[in-house]
Formats: structure tokens, C-alpha cells, sequence
């Protein structure tokens, strides 16, 4: 093992020389490039910095589309939740309650990446007309974690932290479609953030559901979760409290098929103390209560109200929208 | 802190390589800059291991300076015991305890104690170290340098094992002598190529090494799934592995020292012990040196040498960790440099396509155990890598094993790049350039995956 070459002419010497400059000052000067294309163009419509000024964005990832919709000045009221309440529609509630609503549910998400999302909108909007949460059951968890790769850099407070994480391909590549997309070459997206997961399914799509299911046990034990912490909706709370005064929040707990309602006592427990808790936090708003459709129910029982155990069909999103639009409009005074 | 993040990239490395150079002119300055370098590296992942890791340094090197006051052996033994104990307590316990338990049926207590990132590196060094003493192989360094030849960071936490005597004397040695733009420069070229193969190609195999190891952990794969599984994880084992050790060989040249090879193009062995000579090189020499050769070797008849083989490369299994596949990858191998011995002993030679064939067939076997995250899945996806669980589906992703299989067949070792580097031109200096920073904003989309080889 011989860490030397052998003795080297000064001209090797000088040719190695400049052959490390290059390959620094080429480095560098690729990244730096890189850098202020992203910043300029502002791939993700952030607003953060100066840009050269395109308006909107193409993008079919909710995880990024949602930093551009969110700060619009276009809507007053946002949905908030992952693929549970992707159905809901923002254009037919819109019609109904007479604000403007956009949808900002993340497929694959956690309570931590819907909060972010929802600080993001709050920040942006000195007036609010409504949040929706379609929240779950994770948002009732002692440990609320987020799930798969999500940017909270892009919808965090600091600017120091967006330009930290900026120097990346993906950043790099949304740059690039951005200026596609204002030369003409690409379509905007989709206006209101809405996406129906029912085009998507094929014609011959049919769910297997559960031939046999449990019996649906009813909570008799005496369990006191007066002192179990929510995390998440201690989060939720704080984000309330920096919303504009008078934000109504409307919180639903969309249907599953009843195979899929929690079974165990010390679970159905957590879920009942949990929704008590946003309850509360939702009662404290004006024109703000609680959906609760996460019961046993005929509803729940019924296999043409789901496209599988968890997410519902169009028929259910319009009877949810229907009745939002109830409690925001003060006509369905008690929380269901 | 990763060798592929762009903090380390972008901010500690370039300001690791400048500090040094400032402070080349002084032994004692150079040095001090190199150790803070490492503790920080090091301190990034865990501080509260930091204690432990200079504990141990500190007190080896203490035994080893009684050792050569009194001339008592057995502080040297103490030494060896001590580290063997610090190794065994933060990685083997729980094993220990948890085959005890299975043995004799008791519920025993675990401890549940976090595995200090890069352990049995850096114990193997100083038990290395030690032995090579009491052999009289090894003189008392002064405590600066010896505590470098364990702290360093580019090897600290995945290797290469370094011996005292390969690193030491380096690090006497003016950085700005003759040849200090080349070394640069190859080291540059170094860690780009590392950096690209584990950020395009590893971290991708990653994915479906993931995806159908558990799966099999769940069901039985179908054919093309396990050939897919087996194969994703030979090659992402090696181009991960290799690229960590060409990343830190690289880094070590840019401060002007030469750390050992580890790999030489192992997938292209006709034989298993030639496989051996080309395989995870500095672990393969100290099991050799430490272990093999001190129970006996080959020169005390045919039965010393199966059971020496067999009980070292068990051992080399356990090393790499605590759990009894491991231990069963280790035999396996030593049943096949057995086998391999007894055969190239008959001298009867075999067609090199068909011993290359044999060969990366048993190697592959010793993936999926090896992988596997116990004996049953191990056992489920070799019956589906011979059709037993149907052949139905498809080979996903061909493209990235043939890409897989190009590099690790034609790219040369990192020391035959150093030793044939006479390519100091414009143009590929800009290749290098780009692909580095090609590389850097690959990783900037997520957290990086961190190298295999960290976690044994």
C-alpha cells in the first residue's frame, strides 16, 4: 500500500492543479446555478422571495400544489384531512355556503402534515370564512407522527429553512415544469386542489369486503381518559387560536365500513374521548360542531356507500357537504 | 452526520479540508484539527457516545504505556478483555440474553441498550492493536496519533479496519509534500464516484430490497420476486458498501493520507476464497490475522483446518450482528472455503464460467440469509428462487440491475484508481463536477439512507 505516486514533473503537478480548481469551480458554479433557478422561478408559487413573477402552477402532487393553493388569495375557506376527505367537493360547497373553498387534503398524510398545511393557509388569510378537518383516527394518537416523505420546510415559518432545503432535483425539476407551464406546454392545475378518486377506479373495480365481521362491541367498562394527551389536538388548538377571530371549524369524522370501526374497549374509548375533545375545541367557534359519522350505523353497514373499507363514495361526499354546510349556515345548531 | 448529505458535502467537509491546510505546517495543529473533525462527525449521530469511544482509546492506550513501564503482559490482556466487554455489552447482549431465554425457557430481562454507531470498528482496531503488542509487533505511539488511527473520520464508523501500523506513520507525514494536487484530485474523483454509486444506484435497489424482503417475511414470493429480492440486495450490499469505502478513501487522500482497500471487483471471484481476497478486504485480513491463523490456520492437519475456518467465518457472521442468521451466513461461507480448499486440492480445475457461476450462486444463497430477517423468510424465498412458490409475475426494473451489474463488474477498485489516475483534463474534470453535483441535488430531495454497513 503506497499512498504516493511515483515523483511527478511540475507539470503534472500544475495539470492536477488546475484539473481540482476546475472540478471545484464547475461544482459550484452547477449548484449556485441550480440555486438562484429555484429561487427566481419559485417552483412551488411560495411567495416567499422576489420571482420573475409567473402566476400558478402545474403540479398533480398534493404534497407541493397545496403551497401554491393554500397562500391564494382566491379562497376564504380551505377542507383539510388526507384521502379521507378527498371526495368532498370544494366547488358544490362553495355554491352552498357562498364562500370560496378550496381543497387542501394530502392523500397519505398524518395529523403532523395537515397541521402544517393548515398553519400554511392561516397564515396567509387575515380573513376566514371556514376550516373543514376531516380528521381520523390518527389524529386521536398519543404519539401523532407524520407518514411517508412530506415537505414541512415548504409550509414552515422560516425562510431560512425554505432556502435550506431548496438545492434539490425535485425543486429543480418543478422549476423547470413552472416555466413549461407559463410558456403554454403544460396545463394549470387543478383550480380548487379538488381530485375524485372515483375517476380514477376502473369500470370492473369491485372491493372485497369482509364476508364475516365481528359483532360491533359496545364500550361498557368505565375507562377514565380524562388525563390522556392528544397532541395533535392541543396543535390544533393553538392553530385555532392564531386564525383569524370568529374562524368557524368544522370537524368530521367520515364514515368507514362498520368492519373497520375500532373493536377493542381501550380503543373505542381513545375514539370517543378524542371526538369529545374536538367538540369542544369545535363548539368554541362560531358556527363550528362536530360530523360524527365514524359509528355504527346504516350508514356505515352499507357496502354502496364505500369504494373499500375506509374511503367513501361520491353519494356520502354529497350528504357530508350537505350537512357542513348545515352547521356553517347555523341551520344544524348540535353537533351530530 | 452521512458522508452524502449535503451538510457534510457542502459545509464540513469543505471546512475539515481547509482547517487542516491552514494548520499544515504544525503536526500538532494538522492533528488537533483532525480530531475535532471527528468528534464533531461522530458527536453528530449521538454525543453520549462520545465518552465511550474516547474512554476506550484512552484507556487502551494507558494499558498499552503500563504495559510497556512493567512489562506485564497482562495489562495487554486487560485491554483486549475491556474492549471485548464494551462490544459485547452494547451489542451482544441482548442476543445473549434472548438465546439464554430461548434455551432454557426463563423470562430473562433485557437491556435494551442503543448500539453505538460504529462499535465494532473501532473495537476491532484497538483489540487489533493490542494483540499486534503482545506479539511485539506494536510499538506505544504517542496519544495524538494513536488516538487518530482510531478517531479518524472517514473510516471511524464503517471501516476500512485500519491497522496502527498502516495509519500511524502516515500521519508524520507533510500533507503538502509532492503529489498534493493529484491526491486531491483522485480524491475528489473518489468520492464523486462513491456518492454516485450510492445515491443512483444503491439507495434505488434499496426500494425493492425493502419492499420484497418484507414482503416475504409475509407470503411466499413467486419466482421473479425472489430472483428480484436475492438480486436487488447482492448488488445494493455491494455498491453501498463499496461506495462508503471509496467516499472514505477519498476523503482520506484530500488530507493526504492512504487508507487500505476493501473491495476488488468481488463479483467477478471464479472461486470462493478468491471471492474472499476481493471481499470487505481489511475485515477478511483480520479475521485472518486475529482469529483464523491463531486457531490453528491450515499447517496443524485437514481437522484443525475445518474447525478453524468454520469457527472464524461464524464469528465474522456474528460480527456483523447480533442475531443467529448471521452467525449461520458466517458458516456457511466456512463451509465453502472448505469445500473450495478440499477441491482445488484434488487439482482437478474447473471451467472459470462455471466455478463463477457456482461461486456467485453460493454467495447469493448467502445474501438471502444474510438479509433475511429470520430463517423461516430465508427459507421461504430460497424455495421461491428454485420455483417452489410459482413462477408467475415479471422481473421488475432490469434496467437498473444491468446498470447494477456494469458497475460492479467494470468500475475498478478504489486503489487501481489512484494507482492509474493520469486524467488531469478539462472535460473530465467538468464530468466529474456535474455528476457530483447531479448527486448532491439527488440527495437534497429526503432524508438520506443511511450505509448499510453502519448498522453492524
Amino acid at each position: 500500500m503506497t499512498i504516493d505516486a511515483p515523483r511527478l514533473e511540475a507539470s503534472d503537478e500544475a495539470a492536477w492543479r488546475r484539473f481540482v480548481v476546475r472540478v471545484i469551480a464547475v461544482f459550484v458554479v452547477v449548484l449556485a446555478a441550480t440555486f438562484a433557478f429555484v429561487i427566481l422561478i419559485d417552483p412551488y408559487d411560495s411567495g416567499r422571495f422576489p420571482s420573475i413573477g409567473i402566476s400558478g402552477v402545474s403540479d398533480v402532487s398534493q404534497r407541493t400544489l397545496n403551497v401554491s393553493l393554500g397562500r391564494s388569495e382566491k379562497f376564504d375557506a380551505a377542507i383539510f384531512g388526507n384521502s379521507h376527505g378527498q371526495l368532498l367537493d370544494p366547488e358544490r360547497l362553495s355554491q352552498s355556503t357562498g364562500l370560496s373553498f378550496v381543497q387542501l387534503t394530502i392523500p397519505g398524510t398524518f395529523a403532523p402534515e395537515q397541521l402544517a398545511m393548515m398553519h400554511w393557509f392561516i397564515r396567509h388569510h387575515p380573513r376566514i370564512g371556514a376550516l373543514v378537518l376531516v380528521a381520523d383516527r390518527l389524529w386521536c394518537s398519543e404519539h401523532p407522527e407524520s407518514w411517508n416523505w412530506f415537505p414541512f420546510w415548504l409550509y414552515g415559518d422560516s425562510d431560512v429553512e425554505y432556502i435550506v432545503h431548496s438545492l434539490n432535483a425535485r425543486s429543480a425539476g418543478a422549476a423547470w415544469r413552472r416555466i413549461k407551464y407559463a410558456m403554454g406546454l403544460l396545463e394549470p392545475s387543478r383550480p380548487r386542489g379538488y381530485d375524485d378518486y372515483e375517476k380514477a377506479r376502473p369500470a370492473d373495480y369491485r372491493f372485497d369486503f369482509p364476508k364475516r365481521v365481528p359483532s360491533v362491541r359496545r364500550l361498557t367498562a368505565v375507562i377514565d381518559l380524562s388525563a390522556r394527551a392528544f397532541p395533535a389536538i392541543d396543535r390544533l388548538a393553538a392553530e385555532l387560536a392564531a386564525a383569524p377571530a370568529g374562524t368557524p371549524l368544522v370537524v368530521v369524522f367520515p364514515p368507514v365500513y362498520y368492519a373497520a370501526l375500532p373493536n377493542a374497549p381501550q380503543r373505542i374509548a381513545e375514539l370517543r374521548e378524542c371526538k369529545a375533545r374536538l367538540e369542544r375545541l369545535a363548539a368554541r367557534t362560531p358556527h363550528g360542531g362536530l360530523l360524527d359519522y365514524l359509528v355504527d350505523s346504516p350508514l356505515t353497514r352499507d357496502q354502496a356507500s364505500f369504494q373499500d373499507l375506509d374511503h367513501h363514495r361520491a353519494p356520502v361526499a354529497r350528504r357530508i357537504e350537505q350537512e357542513i354546510t348545515g352547521v356553517l349556515k347555523g341551520l344544524t345548531a348540535a353537533s351530530r | 452526520m452521512l458522508f452524502q448529505s449535503q451538510g457534510f458535502i457542502l459545509i464540513f467537509l469543505p471546512l475539515a479540508v481547509a482547517s487542516y491546510y491552514v494548520a499544515a505546517g504544525s503536526e500538532r495543529a494538522r492533528h488537533a484539527v483532525l480530531i475535532a473533525a471527528s468528534l464533531v462527525f461522530y458527536g453528530w449521530w449521538d454525543a453520549r457516545f462520545i465518552p465511550l469511544l474516547v474512554g476506550q482509546i484512552t484507556v487502551t492506550w494507558l494499558l498499552a504505556w503500563a504495559h510497556k513501564r512493567t512489562g506485564h503482559a497482562a495489562f495487554l490482556y486487560c485491554g483486549i478483555v475491556l474492549n471485548l466487554a464494551s462490544l459485547a455489552t452494547f451489542k451482544y447482549l441482548d442476543f445473549l440474553l434472548g438465546s439464554a431465554e430461548a434455551l432454557t425457557g426463563l423470562a430473562l430481562p433485557r437491556a435494551n441498550i442503543l448500539l453505538p454507531i460504529g462499535i465494532s470498528f473501532f473495537s476491532f482496531q484497538l483489540i487489533s492493536y493490542l494483540v499486534d503488542r503482545l506479539r511485539g509487533d506494536a510499538p506505544v505511539y504517542p496519544f495524538r496519533p494513536f488516538a487518530l488511527f482510531v478517531l479518524l473520520f472517514p473510516h471511524l464508523i464503517a471501516g476500512p479496519i485500519v491497522r496502527h501500523n498502516e495509519l500511524v506513520p502516515q500521519l508524520a507525514l507533510d500533507p503538502r509534500r509532492d503529489g498534493l494536487w493529484r491526491r486531491i484530485a483522485v480524491g475528489l474523483m473518489l468520492f464523486t464516484l462513491g456518492l454516485a454509486k450510492k445515491v443512483l444506484i444503491a439507495d434505488r435497489l434499496a426500494e425493492i430490497v425493502d419492499l420484497q424482503f418484507a414482503a416475504a417475511a409475509d407470503h411466499p414470493l413467486a419466482l421473479p420476486d425472489a430472483w428480484n429480492a436475492a438480486l436487488a440486495f447482492s448488488f445494493q450490499l455491494f455498491l453501498d458498501f463499496s461506495a462508503y469505502t471509496e467516499m472514505a478513501i477519498g476523503i482520506a487522500l484530500m488530507f493526504g493520507l492512504l487508507l487500505p482497500e476493501n473491495f476488488r471487483r468481488p463479483y467477478l471471484a471464479t472461486d470462493l476464497r478468491e471471492f474472499w481476497r476481493r471481499w470487505h478486504i481489511s475485515l477478511s485480513n483480520f479475521i485472518r490475522d486475529y482469529l483464523y491463523i491463531p486457531l490453528g490456520g491450515s499447517r496443524h492437519g485437514p481437522a484443525r483446518y475445518v474447525v478453524a475456518t468454520l469457527v472464524s467465518m461464524g464469528l465474522c457472521g456474528l460480527w456483523h450482528g447480533a442475531g443467529w442468521t448471521y452467525a449461520a451466513w458466517g458458516v456457511w461461507h466456512g463451509i465453502g472455503l472448505v469445500v473450495c480448499r478440499f477441491w482445488q486440492q484434488l487439482k482437478r480445475p474447473m471451467p472459470a464460467a462455471l466455478g463463477w457461476l457456482i461461486t456467485m450462486a453460493f454467495v447469493l444463497v448467502g445474501w438471502v440469509l444474510f438479509r433475511a430477517a429470520d430463517f423461516a423468510t430465508a427459507a421461504s424465498i430460497l424455495a421461491s428462487l428454485v420455483g417452489l412458490h410459482g413462477a408467475g409475475g415479471t422481473f421488475h426494473d432490469s434496467r437498473l440491475f444491468i446498470v447494477a451489474a456494469l458497475v460492479s463488474a467494470l468500475v475498478p477498485s478504489a486503489h487501481e484508481i489512484k494507482d492509474r489516475a493520469r486524467w488531469p483534463r478539462p472535460a473530465f474534470a467538468a464530468a466529474v463536477a456535474v455528476l457530483a453535483a447531479y448527486c448532491v441535488l439527488e440527495v437534497g430531495k429526503g432524508p438520506p439512507l443511511s450505509f448499510i454497513y453502519f448498522r453492524f
